[in-house]
C-alpha cells in the first residue's frame, strides 16, 4: 500500500449527477464538512480499490472556473491546491456542449482530468452516440462512459484515475485543423499539445504573457493557464502576479476567448456526437402543458392540494401509530420505574413531563417529514424550476422574481429552511423581503394549533 | 428587437447584451454569447420567458429579456 492517498476531485455543472457518482462509491462512508471561513460545502469521502486508498473530494456544482463568485474561487483555488492529485470532471452526456465548457477550463488548468460522462443510460435511450475515440483525441484526455444511477462504468473510471494521475497532457491529440492562415510558428506544435488553440492574435498575446510571467516568476506552474487568466482579466491571478499588463491587455479579450471556447466545442459535438436532434420530445411535450399561460397556475394548485392530502392525510394516519407507541413506551417506563422502586417525582419527571413534553413535539414529525420528502421529490424532478416560471407574474406584484417564490414554498413546512434558503436570491432587497414574508406562510404546525 | 418580443418557437440570434456585467457573465458561461442562436420555448405577456439555449431549457425573467437584443434567423 502506497503512503500517500490519492486524492481525486470530483468537479462538474451543478445536477450533472456528481454528488450521485460520489455516493456510489463512497457508500456510506460519508461525512460533510464546512469549508473554513467561506459558506462553501465540501465532502469527502474514502474509497478502497484494489488494496489503495482514494480520497474522493465532492466539490460544488459550478459553471466555470473564474473568480467572479465565492464559488467559483474556492472551487477553482482547491483543485489549485496540492490536495488533489487527478480531477474527475463529470459531465451530464446528454447535455454535452454545456458541460464541455467547465472541461475545456479543467484541462487548461494543467492538472490531470479525467471525463466521466455520466448519464450515458438517458444518452442511449435518446439514441443519441458518443464517439468514444474521436473525443478523447480531440481533448487530450480520457473519456469514460459511467451511469451512476445504474452504476455502470464506475470501476473503469477510478482504473483510469488511477493510470492517469501522472499524465499532464495527453500523448495524442488529434485536430484536423486548417493551418495554412495562420503565421504563429508554433501553431503546428500547440494543436499538438493543447487541447484548446485560440487564434493568432490572442495566441501572440499569450505568449508574451508567458514570457514576462516567465521572466518573473522564474518558478510559476502551468504558465499557459496564469497568461490566459490575465488575458481574460481575472482579478485574483492578476493580484497574485502583479506586473504592468496594460500594453499587451488593450482591450478585453475575454468575451472573445469564451467565444472560441464555445467554436471548439461546437466544433467537438459535431464531430463526437451523433443523432444529436432526436432528444427527448416527451419532456417538451410535459412542459408545454406544465407551464402553460393558463393552465400554468391551476395545476401548480392542484399538485400543492395533492401535497398537502398526503401531508395531512396519510401523516396523520401514521402519527395514529406514533402516538400508539408512544404510549406504549409511557406504560413500559413507569411500569418499569415503579417495580425498580423508583419515586412518584422521577415517574412523574419522565413520563409526564419528557416523554410527553418531547412525544408532543414528535408526533409532528410524520406530518413534517412527508411534506419535505414531497418537496424534495418536487424539486428533483425539476418541477420547481417550473413553478418559478409560472409564479413570476404574480411575485412581480410584490416586486420579487419567481425565483424567490421556492424559498416561501419550503415555507409551508418549517420557517427556518425556508429563511435559509433565500440565499439563493443574488439581490439583497430581494433576499430581505422573502425572509420577511417567509413568516407568514403557515408551516403545518401553525395549521395543528388553529 | 429585444428577447421579449420574441414569439413562442421563434429562432433568433444574439446580437447585443446590455446587462450587468455579473449578469452576463453569468450568462456567457452557460453559452449564451452575441451571436448564439436561441429558441423560444414559452413565455409570458410580461415578458418572462423560457429559452433554450444550446439544448438546455432556461428561465429567464423580464429584467433579462428586456435588455438583451436579438433579430431573427
Amino acid at each position: 500500500m502506497s503512503t500517500k492517498q490519492l486524492a481525486i476531485g470530483f468537479v462538474g455543472n451543478p445536477n450533472c449527477g456528481k454528488t450521485t457518482l460520489f455516493n456510489a462509491y463512497t457508500g456510506a462512508n460519508l461525512k460533510v464538512a464546512n469549508w473554513p471561513g467561506v459558506t462553501v460545502e465540501k465532502k469527502e469521502g474514502a474509497m478502497r480499490f484494489h488494496d489503495e486508498t482514494y480520497r474522493l473530494v465532492d466539490l460544488p456544482g459550478t459553471y466555470s472556473l473564474t473568480s467572479y463568485t465565492m464559488e467559483e474561487t474556492v472551487t477553482r483555488e482547491y483543485i489549485m491546491s496540492d490536495d488533489v492529485d487527478v480531477i474527475v470532471d463529470v459531465a451530464d452526456a446528454s447535455a454535452l456542449e454545456r458541460n464541455l465548457y467547465l472541461t475545456l477550463q479543467m484541462i487548461e488548468l494543467g492538472k490531470p482530468v479525467v471525463l466521466a460522462l455520466n448519464m450515458m443510460d438517458i444518452v442511449q435511450e435518446r439514441g443519441m452516440e458518443i464517439d468514444f475515440h474521436r473525443l478523447p483525441e480531440m481533448l487530450g484526455i480520457p473519456c469514460i462512459p459511467v451511469s451512476a444511477r445504474k452504476k455502470t462504468g464506475l470501476e473503469i473510471l477510478i482504473h483510469t484515475v488511477a493510470h492517469h494521475k501522472d499524465k499532464v497532457q495527453g500523448e495524442k491529440i488529434i485536430h484536423h485543423h486548417e493551418l495554412e492562415d495562420s503565421h504563429h510558428e508554433h501553431a503546428q506544435e500547440h494543436h499538438k499539445k493543447y487541447a484548446m488553440v485560440y487564434t493568432d492574435e490572442i495566441e501572440d498575446k499569450i505568449d508574451e504573457l508567458s514570457s514576462r510571467l516567465l521572466a518573473s516568476y522564474p518558478d510559476i506552474q502551468n504558465v499557459r493557464w496564469h497568461a490566459i487568466k490575465i488575458l481574460e482579466n481575472d482579478q485574483e491571478v492578476k493580484k497574485n502576479h502583479p506586473l504592468d499588463y496594460s500594453d499587451i491587455l488593450d482591450k478585453d479579450y475575454e468575451k472573445e476567448i469564451i467565444n472560441q471556447k464555445f467554436s471548439f466545442i461546437e466544433e467537438v459535438i459535431s464531430e463526437c456526437v451523433a443523432n444529436r436532434v432526436k432528444k427527448a420530445e416527451s419532456t417538451d411535450h410535459v412542459d408545454e402543458l406544465l407551464t402553460h399561460p393558463v393552465l400554468g397556475l391551476p395545476i401548480f394548485l392542484l399538485i400543492m392540494a395533492g401535497v398537502f392530502f398526503l401531508t395531512f392525510n396519510v401523516g396523520d394516519w401514521l402519527k395514529g401509530y406514533f402516538e400508539i407507541v408512544l404510549e406504549w413506551l409511557t406504560e413500559a417506563v413507569t411500569l418499569g420505574l415503579t417495580s425498580a422502586g423508583a419515586g412518584e417525582m422521577l415517574i412523574s419527571l419522565v413520563a409526564d413531563g419528557i416523554l410527553a413534553g418531547v412525544g408532543g413535539i414528535l408526533t409532528f414529525l410524520p406530518n413534517i417529514f412527508i411534506l419535505f420528502l414531497a418537496l424534495a421529490f418536487l424539486e428533483d424532478s425539476g418541477y420547481m424550476a417550473r413553478v418559478a416560471y409560472v409564479m413570476d407574474g404574480i411575485m412581480g406584484k410584490i416586486g420579487l422574481s419567481g425565483r424567490a417564490f421556492l424559498p416561501m414554498l419550503l415555507g409551508f413546512g418549517c420557517t427556518v429552511p425556508a429563511v435559509m434558503a433565500s440565499r439563493v436570491l443574488e439581490n439583497h432587497r430581494d433576499r430581505m423581503k422573502t425572509i420577511l414574508i417567509t413568516p407568514f406562510m403557515s408551516t403545518v404546525q401553525d395549521f395543528r394549533f388553529m | 428587437m429585444k428577447l421579449y418580443e420574441g414569439q413562442k418557437g421563434s429562432t433568433l440570434q444574439v446580437v447585443h447584451m446590455d446587462l450587468p456585467l455579473q449578469l452576463e457573465r453569468r450568462l456567457e458561461v452557460l453559452g449564451m454569447l452575441e451571436g448564439t442562436k436561441i429558441t423560444v420555448v414559452n413565455r409570458k405577456k410580461k415578458g418572462a420567458m423560457i429559452i433554450k439555449i444550446r439544448g438546455t431549457r432556461f428561465a429567464v425573467g423580464q429584467n433579462i429579456t428586456e435588455y438583451v437584443e436579438v433579430k431573427e434567423v
